[in-house]
């Protein structure tokens, strides 16, 4: 009926004022729909992924596919969007204090300036900042420091710049809070916990980072040379002198710390991530205007908020409200049934973990080189939720540990998977765009050549690590 | 009143692929604040400025990004400021000239020729808006100085 858009234009947004779908179609058609055009518009990048999240979301309630408004937030994971925005602010805050560029810098005097041991510390650098912040911010201010140094060292910066893409997320890949698709499984899952994720899943990154990091040296390590002189440049920088606010510092170091430590004890206590991040994001607020005026304080609070990703966030906001509205119209079924039929004929629940835990992990790898890896983890999680239950009612009941194996290689798939082109993460994103901008554009085509294989190699020791750790 | 009026014509240009110590030599030698590029047919480039020439001496990656604001660490003298601009002395100018504000046509009124001198903080190009070639420049002196009743 076209009732049903005028009753939800017109303010039907309570829970009493049902919203009958437009024209009596389908809501299952609908929301079928409005998910492929949505995904395929944020596939093309031609409009900002947000808004067209957004109004595909908007389209959900409109067209009738929730029954009011309510519904339609139900579906929204405010523990990811909390997680996401407190962490963003403790960022914000972090960054003014220059110990991203300190660190960059501090790094490459440790190994006399030669440029494959700048390599191998920036990467280890980025990899842990990946894990401890986020990796599109460690990016965003590992990638410009990383272009200076090589510009001193009057080398090509495209090895340093390709290493720090794939160690960004290799390195997110190890915490909850590294990299989007872990937020979402730590955020949607109950029984994952931050700590879940130090104990399965960061174990293995290690050794992919060695295993990555040998053939960069093969491809470029062993044939980077830089001059004395230009190498004397780098070892002239004074690395104290990035740090531009030492009380800041300090106070940003303690309230990472206790935000770290808040994720880890946190969960026993049944205090979610997104209150932790939240609680410290507020508080370094707090610390970080103590000694000013009343007009400053508003001023700093406003441009800290100013410098949260309100895309990213946004974005999310209007997955969440298309993926719900997919679940809700039974369309998540159909696709949870193509999971389970790829069990048919598995002897026990056993022997279908296996085959689900590979084929997550792979199909989540390859889709994440290709498409944005949050949207597909968005709507993986609640697709393999519903092929859990129904497994069970089939009889092949998968316990908690199956299940988890499942998670780690969701997770694996879609952060390695990332590495996979240009386009697979928006740290990667990033980058090529900082790159451009100073003057060494990074081609698609090269870096897919490079990445590919290597993105591939990962997966393929994740792969073993699964299988050897949760399968036999 | 309108541009044309008062726009200075046949003003001081650089060919988009002259190098940029030349085009570097026009901005010292005249004391200007830009001076504008054109091709080989005369039409509108950019300009070449203080900015640009300012931005040339800093590592690229300072200039490509508000995350690098401070610099303190690198620890530079004159030399390596020198250094960098010697780098670029032969690249074509071309590379390196911007849009400093909007490009003003021989038709704009008056009024709104003071708008955009105000917000862009820099000498403007007229330009024919058919052939796309720079006709004229107009300065903040221009306007003030016919106020203040000096002579064209």
């Amino acid at each position: 009926m076209i009732l049903s858009l005028a009753t939800t234009l017109l303010g039907g947004g309570g829970e009493g004022h049902g919203v009958e779908p437009l024209f009596g179609w389908d809501p299952l058609w609908i929301s079928g729909v409005i998910f492929v055009l949505t995904y395929g518009i944020i596939m093309t990048e031609k409009y900002n992924r947000a808004v067209v999240a957004l109004l595909g979301a908007g389209a959900m309630i409109l067209f009738g596919v929730y029954p009011n408004q309510t519904a339609a937030i139900h579906g929204i994971d405010w523990n990811t969007i909390g997680l996401l925005t407190g962490m963003m602010v403790i960022v914000a805050v972090t960054q003014r204090t220059g110990v991203f560029q300190f660190l960059a810098i501090w790094s490459a005097k440790k190994v006399n300036a030669r440029p494959w041991g700048i390599l191998v510390m920036l990467s280890i650098v980025t990899a842990v900042l990946s894990a401890l912040l986020d990796n599109v911010t460690t990016v965003l201010l590992i990638a410009p420091v990383t272009l200076l140094i090589t510009e001193e060292l009057e080398i090509a910066p495209y090895p340093f710049l390709f290493a720090e893409i794939l160690f960004s997320n290799i390195g997110g890949t190890a915490t909850l809070i590294g990299d989007p698709p872990n937020i979402l499984i730590g955020s949607q899952v109950d029984t994952i916990t931050f700590n879940s994720f130090l104990t399965e899943v960061a174990p293995i990154v290690p050794l992919i980072f060695i295993m990555t990091l040998l053939p960069i040296y093969v491809m470029w390590g062993r044939k980077l040379t830089a001059s004395d002189e230009a190498m004397a440049r780098v070892m002239n920088f004074k690395a104290k002198e990035a740090i531009t606010n030492v009380p800041l510092l300090k106070k940003s170091l303690a309230v990472l710390a206790m935000v770290l430590l808040g994720f880890m004890v946190g969960h026993p206590l049944g205090f979610e991530p997104a209150t932790v991040a939240m609680v410290g994001g507020a508080l370094l607020l707090l610390l970080d205007n103590l000694s000013r005026t009343p007009e400053e304080k508003s001023e700093n609070v406003h441009h800290t908020f100013g410098e949260v990703e309100w895309v990213t966030i946004f974005f999310f906001v209007g997955l969440f409200v298309i993926v719900h509205g997919l679940e809700n119209a039974g369309a998540l079924d159909i696709l949870a049934e193509k999971v389970v039929g790829f069990t048919e004929g598995a002897a026990d629940s056993a022997e279908v973990t296996t085959r689900l835990s590979i084929a997550v992990l792979w199909v989540s790898a390859v889709a994440s080189a290709i498409v944005d890896n949050i949207p597909f983890v968005a709507t993986m999680i609640p697709t393999l939720k519903t092929a859990f239950v129904q497994l069970s009612e089939q009889g092949s009941v998968l316990d908690l540990d199956q299940q988890h194996a499942i998670w780690w290689s969701l997770s694996l798939g879609a952060c390695l998977g990332g590495n996979g082109s240009l386009i697979g993460a928006s740290a990667n994103l990033i980058v090529a765009g900082f790159a451009e901008r100073a003057g060494s554009p990074i081609r698609f085509l090269t870096f897919l050549k490079h990445a590919f294989p290597l993105m591939l190699f990962s997966v393929a020791i994740a792969t073993v690590y699964i299988y050897l750790r949760y399968l036999v | 009143m309108t541009c044309s009026e008062i726009m200075t014509s046949n003003p001081v240009t650089v060919r988009a692929t002259e190098p940029v110590a030349a085009a570097t030599a026009v901005l010292r030698d005249n004391h200007f604040r830009s001076v504008p590029v054109v091709d080989e047919d005369g039409k509108m480039v950019g300009q070449f400025g203080i900015q640009a020439l300012l931005a040339l001496i800093l590592p690229k990656a300072a200039v490509a990004d508000d995350h690098l604001s401070n610099l303190r660490y690198l620890n530079d003298d004159l030399a390596d400021l020198q250094r960098r601009l010697v780098e670029e002395h032969d690249q074509p100018v071309g590379k390196y000239a911007e849009e400093v504000g909007p490009v003003l046509h021989p038709d704009t009124a008056i009024s709104q020729v003071v708008v955009h001198l105000t917000e862009s903080r820099n000498n403007l190009p007229v330009v024919d808006e058919a052939s796309g070639k720079l006709i004229g420049m107009v300065s903040y002196w221009d306007i003030i100085g016919r106020i203040l009743g000096d002579k064209k």
